[in-house]
């Protein structure tokens, strides 16, 4: 799999920018079939940064309703990834 | 913080504002602070975005716009406490660059004038030539307003006022059909000809006759043709002129007597073109001093000046029930090419204000305290009852500045002429009635 496809994007939220102070953690949503190998070695190649720990989990499908329609929202894979002290990663970069 | 001016035209200087970084930092986390408290960023509660995110999301133009915004005022106001300039009008902020940040204001100041010896300008007063006649002019102009008609039974003769039907027709078609038309008999009257017929004619008689008309005539009808005319005189009135008497002089205003009457008429004349002649000795003085003055105002001042001047040019034409629009038409104009062409006038009349205004500065000239008060009511009187609506509109800030002005001008063309014709200045002066003034001449002269 390509990095990209790893990588789907990052997530910018008050909980996960408080993360990536201190704790150097950084959240994505990753692919389904991505496993914590895959997610390292993408974010080391994307980021030039060193990992030194992956935590994944599945994010739970939702029922939604629009009207009289009921469907429901995908599930995804969530990674937060912990850098090595002294790495960061920022994610506007060329914006 | 760092300001560096430098002069870049005439009474203009651009000002180069460097803000310290500890500020434009604060400045701009509190401006961020706002926009992501109105517009929220997606992930964050409002007003609780890091600022790094909110550059991002909104872009780091808009965030240092938005500050300048606020920043920019304040900046602009120490900048020219720091550089001790005077500004003239409102300046123009520009951001030069954001890292650091680097403001540009070009601020116009206010005119600088160097007088030449104005004090050495001397200009005799013009003697007012004044001729009892014109007293008889205006006379014989009153009764002529004042005169009455009343019916006569005789026939037409010049100047009389006429009541006439006419019809005129070329062959079988009617081209002219008026019943009960009422007009002076002159030689001018229409259409053509009817002047030699209608003399001499009684009332209730009627006249038949043809005229005959160019083939350039403006009245397409007429024109190249013959028309056969019946005129019919219904009532002849005689203009009577009212007699010249004590009563006349009565009707005409409120004056007691005939003598009242010329010597209201003599003073009203007198003074009219006294004003006139002061008023062209103003204008010779003005240009005298202008020739010696060297002055330097701000492009802005002049920008002003033509605006006003179009403004109040736009006011007069439609205070004549004109609209601005069919105005421009009629003249086939732009409103750009009015204003080029009033630029040259309205430069000249900045020119004089400047040159008064530094006069009256020098000389230390002044408005009266009750002299604005006074001036409203004066301006107020002529709406009689409304007066009291219509005073919010007159006695306001703006307005009594404006009235302000004029009257110190005013003040100051009186000045200037009494300088230059060498009367004692008494600032009391412009309002004693003109027999003392002349006393005043009087004993100076002695």
């Amino acid at each position: 799999m390509d990095l990209h496809e790893i990588l789907k994007r990052p997530l910018t939220t008050e909980k996960t920018t408080a993360l990536s102070g201190e704790l150097r953690q950084y959240s994505f949503e990753v692919d389904k079939r991505a496993n914590k190998h895959q997610v390292k070695e993408a974010v080391e190649k994307m980021f030039k940064v060193q990992v030194v720990g992956v935590n994944v989990l599945m994010m739970p499908s939702r029922q939604r309703r629009w009207g009289r329609i009921m469907g429901r929202k995908a599930a995804w894979k969530k990674a937060i990834v912990t850098l090595q002290p002294g790495d960061s990663i920022s994610f506007f970069e060329g914006v | 913080m760092k300001v560096t001016s430098e002069k870049t035209g005439p009474c203009e200087y651009t000002l180069t504002i460097e803000v310290d970084e500890e500020r434009t930092k604060k400045a701009l986390q509190s401006t961020a602070r706002t926009m992501t408290r109105r517009a929220p960023i997606p992930g964050f509660r409002p007003g609780k975005a890091p600022y790094s995110v909110i550059e991002a999301y909104f872009g780091k133009e808009v965030v240092y716009g938005r500050t300048i915004e606020a920043l920019g005022p304040e900046v602009y106001k120490e900048a020219l406490d720091e550089a001790k300039l005077e500004p003239y009008s409102q300046g123009n902020l520009d951001m030069a660059t954001m890292e650091p940040l680097v403001l540009k204001a070009v601020v116009p100041v206010e005119p600088v004038v160097t007088l030449g010896d104005y004090h050495s300008i001397k200009k005799d007063k013009a003697e007012v030539p004044f001729d009892e006649a014109e007293i008889d002019k205006t006379i014989e102009e009153l009764r002529e307003q004042h005169a009455e008609w009343s019916a006569v039974e005789r026939a037409v003769q010049e100047g009389d006022q006429v009541t006439i039907d006419l019809v005129g027709r070329v062959g079988e078609e009617e081209v002219l059909s008026q019943a009960g038309r009422r007009t002076e008999a002159i030689p001018t009257m229409f259409p053509e000809g009817l002047f030699d017929h209608v003399v001499g004619v009684e009332p209730g008689q009627s006249v038949d006759y043809e005229q005959s008309y160019p083939e350039d005539h403006f009245n397409s009808k007429l024109a190249g043709k013959t028309v056969s005319y019946h005129l019919t005189v219904q009532s002849v009135r005689e203009k009577e002129l009212p007699q010249v008497t004590d009563e006349f002089a009565n009707t005409v205003g409120s004056y007691e007597n005939l003598a009242a009457l010329r010597d209201g008429i003599r003073e009203k004349l007198y003074t009219s073109k006294q004003e006139d002649a002061d008023e062209a000795l103003a204008t010779e003085i003005l240009a005298a001093i202008l020739e010696d003055a060297t002055m330097e105002y701000p492009q802005v001042a002049v920008d002003d000046e033509v605006e006003r001047h179009l403004r109040e040019f736009k006011q007069r034409i439609q205070s004549q029930g004109f609209s601005w629009e069919s105005y421009l038409n009629t003249q086939k104009k732009t409103e750009d090419e009015l204003r080029d062409e009033v630029r040259p006038s309205a430069e000249q009349h900045l020119r004089e204000n400047i040159v008064l205004a530094e006069i009256a500065k020098k000389e230390g000239i002044k408005v009266e305290a009750g002299a604005v008060e006074a001036e409203i009511v004066k301006m107020l009187e002529p709406y009689g009852a409304q007066a009291q609506m219509l005073r919010p509109y007159i006695d306001n800030e703006v307005s009594r500045q404006g009235i302000e002005r004029r009257l110190l001008t005013t003040q100051t063309v009186k000045w200037l002429i009494a300088m230059a014709t060498g009367q004692p200045w008494a600032e009391a002066a412009a309002d004693q009635p003109p027999a003392e003034v002349e006393a005043a001449e009087d004993a100076a002269a002695a």
